[in-house]
């Protein structure tokens, strides 16, 4: 078990490619950290360093208090489980799981014991002698998963394992890893494009976009509080509403919108830093969208465009007047009220909007 | 839509020139040849008599042909040494270095020129004054100046060798894409499991790149050893046979068309198929894996 | 720390290198000193190494003298038109092969399909006198067609098309099913196009097969006007010519170049195409 830092850490494939550009991270050892972002933003570039299977053009990558730059990928302490699982086809999952033990001289005694309690604690038992082309794709995850845990690694690390299983295979899997991480307790980088493994698996999510850390906190924090537009519309299914919209009145704990075609919206942030005048985005998030009637204060006219059932939920598509982009609500199930066509009123409570400057800086929340 | 059995018509019917083709020049010599072994047959009136084993009996006992099939049996020492080499360089240009289309370039040259043609520079290699005497003379292998020079296509105790180099140097290209093509199936990412296992260059080399080019290697090994067992052009263009590099197909197209006795051709061609039947099973059962 | 990692991808590569440079010159050797004596005006430096390996008095007139005393051009041109006729035959017989073995289903398919590859193991020399005999009866001793037709059905060809015509997605078939196409058109349409590259392939490998070609043709063809360049050079490489070493090697470099040219261009597409194959 260690912590893993990262000081200033760089990669450029050629001089004019630069792919992380400038990362610094503290993650705590048994913390299981989710690296998340969209595809080619670099996090599985950042991994496979961690592990060892790319060069650290520049800074400083430390392993619990070793410095690991230059430290080879198999004496890191690190186990890496591969998107493609990358199981040994011509050997058995016996064979498969222990395999490095074996490179390491590891005495046959030990290496029995180890894989045969990796084994159990992923109920893969009865599967020691098969093939791996004799296995599902579910089972295939185990045998690899397994392979990592024999070694009993400082530091697992996880790149995209989940996403070559189809979705209820995933959602198991996703139980089975957090449970894995509660019995073990060991330091886990899982790096994943999906949003809800991210929410759901991680202590703390790194969101990256194009080489640079977003955002680092807590799946939570980071779903309330997002520090800027980027990680506002990433995280949440479906996106948060984004809306463009002008500052008209900066008062202390809150601040006037006005969206095109004169609707005033009032948002609890801390404008301080703007001034009046300047363009702004106001994010609102779904389920806070809420119906209302027509001489609510602040309702908005809007009109329904589409209406989505998912059995427990429903998401009604709606369109305002002035606005080009289609808003989305969520509604309990019970909303059958609403249907195709209808005039409806809304409104954007003020406590659950935020504000996000010109340069896309989320405002503080108050 | 139609039925199967409208496409049986069909299919025997896209099927027909090259069942027609082969049946002509590829099974019906192999039906003739066991019949031409099994008679005596005349070229003037190309009328064949039933000779109750004549020609096996003597081939049986003919020296010369008892000395052309262990040749060629020690031919057959060329093909782990091809085998290996090939899949060494095939891993060897396996990357995105600079540089490596010129190579892969530079090993195929051998393969795409002709037996004939590539013989005749290796004729001039072999000479007593050429390339492989000044090579040896420039490591000091051999004595310098006139002493060291010797006829090495004359050599009894060379000869053979010498012919099974050339096999070597003109085959390997042909081997190594297909090797090449056949690495290309393992996932880079297996690779770099073995890495962070700790696996070093060589145990990465045996114990994962190899077992996952079985396939691959069962094919290679099958056709390197046909080649080694029915070798004839490189013997016909070196040496013509000469300095006990006489080799068992080399003994077929002797007895054919310098003494006009197909017969006892045929029947050695025979024996030597007999050979490659029986290799390439136990190749089958080593090296093949269950369907 | 970060000198002894950095030291050992050196050694690594500088050792890859050397092992293939090392290997290179291996297989080239005999062309660079057959080439280096072709352009040398002055001969005395052949076999004497390694001055050899450089051209002394670098002059064409080898090459010119060649032209003059063999008749290479004739060579030439018969090898050009049987390598086309041979290309010709063998993408016809392999495609119209490959496509039932590969997309039809009907009785006895699985018994032809491994004769065909039983036969990539027979030793083919044993076929040659038979093969020779059928020739003399159907009177084709001594023609170009007669040199060529029994390679037409080879069964790595036919092989190769049936592993590029397994690939093509069923949908593409089935779309042109409804749309009314008999099999023929099915195959000349749209299998064909699709499978460009695995033909390419398949067309390039016979070419150089059928250029290189010896044996055979050196059996079957009797005439000297008829023979083609492999066969040609040879003979009279290692006839009347054989004391003029220079002049050898000026023949050989001028056999060999036309290939190497065609292979230079052409071998992604060869050795990409070789892909099915292996499997």
């Amino acid at each position: 078990m260690a912590s893993v830092t990262l000081s200033k850490i760089k990669k450029n494939y050629t001089k004019d490619v630069c792919v992380i550009k400038g990362v610094d991270l503290e993650i705590q050892d048994g913390e299981f950290v989710v690296f998340v972002g969209p595809s080619g933003c670099g996090k599985s570039t950042l991994l496979r360093m961690i592990a060892g299977l790319e060069d650290i053009t520049e800074g400083e990558l430390r392993i619990g208090d070793v410095v690991a730059n230059d430290l080879h990928a198999s004496k890191r302490g690190i186990a890496m489980v591969f998107q493609s699982y990358a199981l040994y086809p011509h050997m058995s999952v016996y064979e498969n799981m222990a395999f490095a033990l074996k490179l390491a001289g590891t005495d046959k005694a030990e290496i029995d014991q180890r894989v045969k309690s990796a084994a159990e604690v992923l109920q893969m038992t009865h599967l020691l002698d098969r093939k791996p082309k004799a296995l599902s794709g579910g089972q295939r995850q185990r045998v690899a998963i397994g392979r990592a845990i024999v070694r009993q690694p400082k530091v697992f690390l996880f790149d995209e394992p989940l996403s070559n299983l189809d979705a209820s295979l995933r959602l198991q899997m996703r139980v089975e890893l957090s449970k894995l991480h509660q019995e073990l307790k060991t330091t886990m980088i899982y790096v994943t494009h999906d949003q809800v493994e991210a929410m759901t698996l991680a202590d703390r999510i790194v969101v990256f976009n194009a080489g640079i850390i977003q955002q680092v906190g807590s799946p939570l924090e980071m779903y309330e509080n997002p520090s800027n537009l980027f990680v506002a519309g990433f995280l949440g299914s479906p996106k948060m509403n984004l809306l463009e919209a002008d500052l008209v009145a900066i008062e202390t704990g809150s601040a006037h919108v006005r969206l095109p075609e004169g609707i005033q919206i009032r948002a609890a942030v801390n404008a301080s830093t703007c001034k009046v005048g300047d363009k702004v985005t106001i994010g609102i998030r779904p389920e806070h969208m809420q119906l209302s009637t027509v001489d609510a204060v602040n309702a908005v006219p809007a009109r329904v465009d589409l209406v989505e059932h998912l059995g427990d939920i429903v998401l009604a598509y709606i369109q305002v007047k002035g606005i080009n982009e289609i808003l989305c609500m969520k509604l309990p199930a019970e909303s059958d009220v609403i249907k195709f066509g209808d005039s409806i009123h809304v409104v954007f409570p003020e406590k659950n909007c935020l504000l996000f400057d010109a340069m896309g800086i989320a405002l503080k929340r108050v | 839509m139609k039925n199967s059995s409208s496409y049986t018509g069909i299919a025997y019917l896209f099927l027909a020139p090259a069942l027609i083709l082969m049946g002509i020049f590829t099974f019906w010599p192999v039906g003739y040849n066991a019949y031409l072994a099994f008679n005596n047959y005349s070229i003037a009136d190309g009328v064949a008599t039933w000779n109750n084993f004549e020609h096996f009996k003597y081939i049986a006992h003919e020296e010369l042909f008892h000395n052309a099939l262990k040749n060629s049996l020690i031919y057959l020492l060329i093909v782990p040494v091809i085998q290996i080499a090939a899949l060494l360089v095939a891993k060897l240009v396996n990357n995105k270095l600079p540089g490596m289309t010129f190579f892969r370039a530079a090993f195929y040259i051998p393969v795409i020129t002709a037996v004939s043609i590539a013989g005749v520079v290796w004729v001039n290699v072999y000479k007593y004054d050429g390339i492989l005497t000044w090579f040896l003379q420039m490591l000091h292998l051999i004595p310098q100046g006139s002493d060291g020079q010797v006829d090495w296509l004359g050599n009894p105790d060379f000869a053979l060798f010498g012919v099974m180099m050339f096999t070597f140097w003109k085959g390997i290209g042909w081997f190594m894409v297909l090797y090449l093509a056949g690495l290309q199936g393992i996932p880079k990412e297996v690779e770099e499991a073995a890495i962070l296992d700790g696996a070093n260059v060589f145990q990465r080399f045996w114990k994962i790149t190899v077992p996952m080019v079985k396939p691959t290697i069962l094919l290679c090994t099958l056709m390197s050893t046909i080649a080694a067992m029915k070798v004839f052009q490189e013997v016909a263009i070196l040496t013509k046979g000469q300095a006990d590099t006489y080799t068992a197909m080399f003994y077929v197209y002797d007895q054919a068309f310098r003494n006009y006795n197909f017969g006892r051709a045929a029947a050695a061609g025979l024996v030597v198929t007999f050979f490659c039947m029986i290799l390439a099973a136990i190749q089958f059962r080593f090296l093949g894996e269950k369907k | 720390m970060a000198m002894g990692k950095q030291l050992q991808t050196v050694l690594t590569l500088s050792g890859q290198y050397a092992g293939l440079i090392t290997f290179g010159i291996f297989t080239t050797f005999p062309f660079i000193w057959a080439l280096s004596v072709a352009l040398s005006g002055d001969p005395s430096n052949t076999w004497l190494f390694p001055r050899s390996f450089i051209p002394t008095d670098v002059s064409l007139m080898w090459f010119k003298r060649v032209f003059d005393e063999m008749p290479f051009m004739t060579y030439m041109k018969n090898s050009t038109l049987m390598t086309i006729e041979s290309i010709l035959g063998v993408l016809i017989v392999s495609i119209l092969a490959g496509y039932p073995l590969a997309r039809l289903k009907f009785p006895g398919r699985n018994f032809i399909f491994v004769s065909i590859l039983a036969t990539m193991m027979l030793p083919s020399e044993v076929a040659i006198i038979p093969n020779f005999i059928t020739l003399k009866h159907m009177g084709l001793l001594d023609t170009h067609l007669g040199a060529i037709i029994p390679n037409f059905a080879a069964a790595f060809g036919i092989f190769l098309m049936k592993q590029a015509f397994e690939a093509v997605p069923q949908d593409l078939v089935d779309a042109a099913r409804v749309d009314g196409a008999t099999e023929m058109q099915i195959l000349w349409r749209v299998m064909v196009p699709v499978t460009g590259p695995s033909i390419a392939a398949l067309g390039i490998f016979s070419l150089v097969n059928a250029w290189n070609d010896y044996i055979w043709p050196s059996i079957v063809i009797s005439s000297r006007d008829k023979l083609p360049l492999a066969v040609g050079v040879f003979n009279d490489l290692t006839g009347p010519f054989a004391t003029s070493y220079s002049m050898v090697m000026a023949a050989i470099i001028m056999t060999v170049i036309p290939v190497l040219i065609f292979f230079a261009f052409t071998q992604r597409f060869f050795i990409g195409g070789m892909d099915g194959a292996v499997k």
